[in-house]
């Protein structure tokens, strides 16, 4: 009875661990063979084995885009995941007190990650048209001229916060679930001892929300440093690249133009698979030992 | 309660395993059930003359990509010759595909070519890249014999159809860079199409001092604006350097920062800077003939199948006007029109049709199945041809001088770039910075593209660039 449950949980497994295999580890596995031919994506195509010359060329001929794509990444990534998680903290914290309407408000601030990056994007894209967009328009009686996405100044700032706002909604999702789960005991002790709101929210809140914030500080980083659809709709990693991602480089480079490179485009991806894997690395070892501490 | 737990459990994984195998099966009849009629035509192995006397009968899958506002146009002028073609070949049943556009088209027909999953395949006339690309020689069905190849402009044969000799293609359309106009704003302002650059500016400073906004770009894609540099390319600096092209495709020699490549740079910025709308960077390209139709601007620089979609977005002026941009102090500089080959259908040699293929696309190569398709889709004509309609009106004063544009031209991993994002978006370069800049892209990635080299010779280039 017992060897027979043993067995079960494993092939139940087998399904989920099937499609992984087929549909993540195997393509993965391939893109990394890619990365080392001159492989088109073209048929009937004979593929060669370049070894290292996408690698050296990423290097050499396209540093230049790789470089700015590395910038635009980590500053993108950096601010996504400050902000969105600070501002998802604080949004829960509001919600899981009684406030009137908190229902109503949770689902106004979930509802984009209901629509999607292609609606979210397009109705940012609206907002912010340079010719008649409202944020435009309202600018525009302040005296200030705009062009938010179009400006190489501001272009990157527009698409992380739209890339906030999509998000938002997830990571205070996780931040509530974490808040719901403490115990009320805990607050009323510290009432007892005299604390006040804002000193329980940093001596209470935080430090139990540890795991909360290591699954959403994780998740952030990983979602920014290989995202591209949104500012595919609101950029396309423009304007002169200043926004174009790790992401939106490999896209741009497998898949657009008229001289697309998939053998390169897959040296570009196992470029930014070692960084997503290196920065993950260091940042789950230190948040892990900080729930430890905590 | 154990015992149902793990009966619970069973279940849930014999339903995953039904799903799994579900799917499977659902996926399994499609390849048999597709490729079903390519074996039912398999016995057709008659000759181009006979073939649409061929008793078997014959499916044939054309594809192309879709040409957004004329996409409707496309389609009915598709259907009309199909339609005669199954009345001279009742036999053959002609399947047509639209398959999107840009990265969605460029996916999907490879996949179909490499699934061999269509026989007729829409191609850009030739350009360097799709010889390496698509090796003709080896994929394409032979159409050098079909009779409807007489009909067409040697030039355009030589251009966009032809590789080591023979023809595998057949180029329907090219398409230019050109300056699409407001003819009625140009009449108010009382302006001519300029022929100097000086005319150039004197018209966006008329049109600016009367509170018109010049011209209007689309930059937030960056690609488009490869028909503006296209434009600057062909009118300033390749007068001064015919062979330059030539020798970087043969030679693997440029040299990007020649006096003339830097006023290039120079006068492109300068016209994007003080004429076109300052939000250009910020405006989605497939926005902007629907924007120049609406009257917002009196100029739109951009390629002529732009026509169809002012056409289509019913332009609030009277008359459409088009000139070739003038970046050139020489008026005579300034009337060559960049072009590039377009719509062309391309036979994939291991169809077991390739009789019909050939049939097909002599048809269509017929002097009045042709005239009665570029007719429906009104594109630049390579076969000699008269177009009426408002477009064809204001391009033909513009097709006696051509050139090939540099557009296409990159060979595969060359960098360098041919639609001046940087400098054009940014003010991180100068002229004369962005110059430098562009030369070491293309030198550093020189061991990319290296290999091309030595695979297009003098006599090919004699031929494409006709010089």
């Amino acid at each position: 009875m017992g060897r027979a449950a043993g067995v079960w949980p494993y092939l139940c497994l087998v399904p989920a661990l099937g499609f992984f295999l087929a549909f993540q580890l195997v393509p993965s596995l391939v893109t990394s063979i890619f990365s080392l031919t001159d492989y088109t994506g073209l048929p009937n195509t004979p593929i060669h084995w370049v070894g290292l010359q996408n690698y050296t060329e990423l290097l050499s001929g396209s540093r230049h885009y790789l470089v700015q794509a590395i910038q635009v990444t980590a500053v993108f990534a950096v601010l996504v995941t400050g902000v969105q998680n600070g501002l998802a903290v604080l949004v829960a914290w509001l919600l899981n007190s009684r406030l009137r309407g908190r229902i109503a408000v949770r689902s106004l601030v979930f509802l984009p990650v209901v629509l999607g990056a292609t609606i979210n994007g397009l109705v940012w894209y609206v907002m912010f048209n340079p010719l008649s967009g409202p944020v435009t328009e309202l600018l525009a009686t302040f005296g200030v001229k705009s062009n938010l996405l179009g400006n190489t100044a501001s272009a990157l700032y527009a698409v992380i916060f739209v890339q906030i706002w999509a998000n938002l909604g997830f990571s205070m999702m996780i931040f509530l679930a974490g808040m719901q789960g403490i115990p009320v005991e805990i607050y009323e002790a510290g009432v007892i001892d005299g604390t006040t709101p804002l000193a329980a929210f940093r001596n209470i809140t935080i430090p139990l929300l540890a795991p909360s914030i290591t699954i959403n500080v994780l998740l952030a980083v990983i979602g920014s440093m290989t995202t591209y659809e949104l500012i595919f709709v609101l950029t396309d990693g423009g304007p002169a690249f200043t926004s174009q991602t790790l992401g939106m480089y490999v896209f741009n480079q497998a898949f657009f133009g008229g001289n697309t490179l998939p053998g390169f485009a897959a040296a570009i991806a196992m470029v930014q698979f070692a960084l997503v894997f290196a920065v993950v690395l260091v940042m789950q070892y230190y948040l892990r030992r900080r729930e430890a501490v905590l | 309660m154990y015992v149902t737990r793990r009966g619970l459990l069973g279940s849930m994984a014999l339903g995953a395993a039904a799903v799994v195998l579900a799917a499977c099966s659902q996926s399994a009849p499609s390849p048999a059930s597709t490729s079903a009629p390519s074996s039912s035509s398999a016995p057709t192995a008659a000759p181009a003359a006979t073939a649409a006397k061929a008793a078997g009968p014959v499916q044939l899958d054309v594809i192309s990509w879709n040409s957004g506002t004329s996409a409707e146009a496309f389609k009915g002028a598709m259907k009309g010759i199909n339609d005669k073609f199954k009345q001279k070949a009742p036999n053959v049943d002609i399947t047509f595909e639209m398959l999107g556009q840009g990265a969605t088209w460029n996916n999907a027909q490879k996949t179909r070519i490499a699934a061999q999953k269509v026989d007729v395949t829409a191609m850009y006339g030739f350009a360097p890249s799709d010889i390496i690309n698509f090796q003709p020689d080896k994929q394409f069905v032979d159409l050098s014999e079909i009779s409807a190849i007489k009909n067409f402009d040697q030039t355009n044969v030589n251009r966009f159809m032809s590789w080591k000799g023979k023809v595998w293609q057949m180029t329907l359309a090219y398409v230019g860079h050109i300056v699409w106009t407001d003819e009625d704003t140009f009449a108010k302002y009382n302006l001519q199409h300029p022929q100097t650059y000086a005319d150039f500016q004197h018209v966006g400073d008329t049109l600016k001092s009367n509170n018109v906004v010049p011209a209007v770009l689309g930059g937030k894609e960056q690609l488009p604006l490869n028909r503006f540099a296209s434009m600057a390319e062909m009118t300033l600096h390749r007068p001064k350097h015919p062979q330059f092209w030539s020798d970087l495709l043969v030679q693997g020699k440029a040299d990007f920062t020649t006096p003339e490549w830097v006023e290039t740079f120079k006068r492109a910025k300068e016209f994007a800077t003080k004429y076109v709308d300052p939000n250009f960077s910020g405006i989605s390209y497939p926005t902007v003939a629907g924007l120049f139709a609406a009257g917002k601007y009196a100029m739109l620089p951009d390629g002529s199948f732009a026509g169809g979609d002012i056409e289509a977005a019913k332009p609030a002026f009277k008359k459409l006007g088009a000139f070739t941009a003038a970046f050139a102090d020489d008026a005579t500089d300034n009337q060559v029109q960049p072009v590039y080959g377009d719509i062309s259908w391309a036979g994939l040699n291991y169809s077991k049709n390739v009789d019909s293929i050939r049939s097909w696309i002599d048809f269509f190569g017929q002097k009045d199945n042709y005239q009665s398709f570029m007719q429906g889709i009104q594109y630049y004509p390579t076969q000699a041809i008269d177009l009426t309609g408002p477009v064809p009106d204001a391009e033909a004063p513009l097709l006696k001088k051509t050139a090939v544009a540099m557009t296409r031209l990159p060979l595969p991993g060359m960098v360098f770039d041919n639609a001046f994002t940087e400098l054009l978006l940014s003010d991180k370069y100068t002229p004369d910075s962005y110059a430098t800049f562009v030369q070491k892209q293309f030198d550093d990635s020189k061991p990319q593209w290296q290999k091309y080299i030595g695979m297009f010779d003098q006599d090919w280039a004699k031929l494409f660039f006709g010089s």
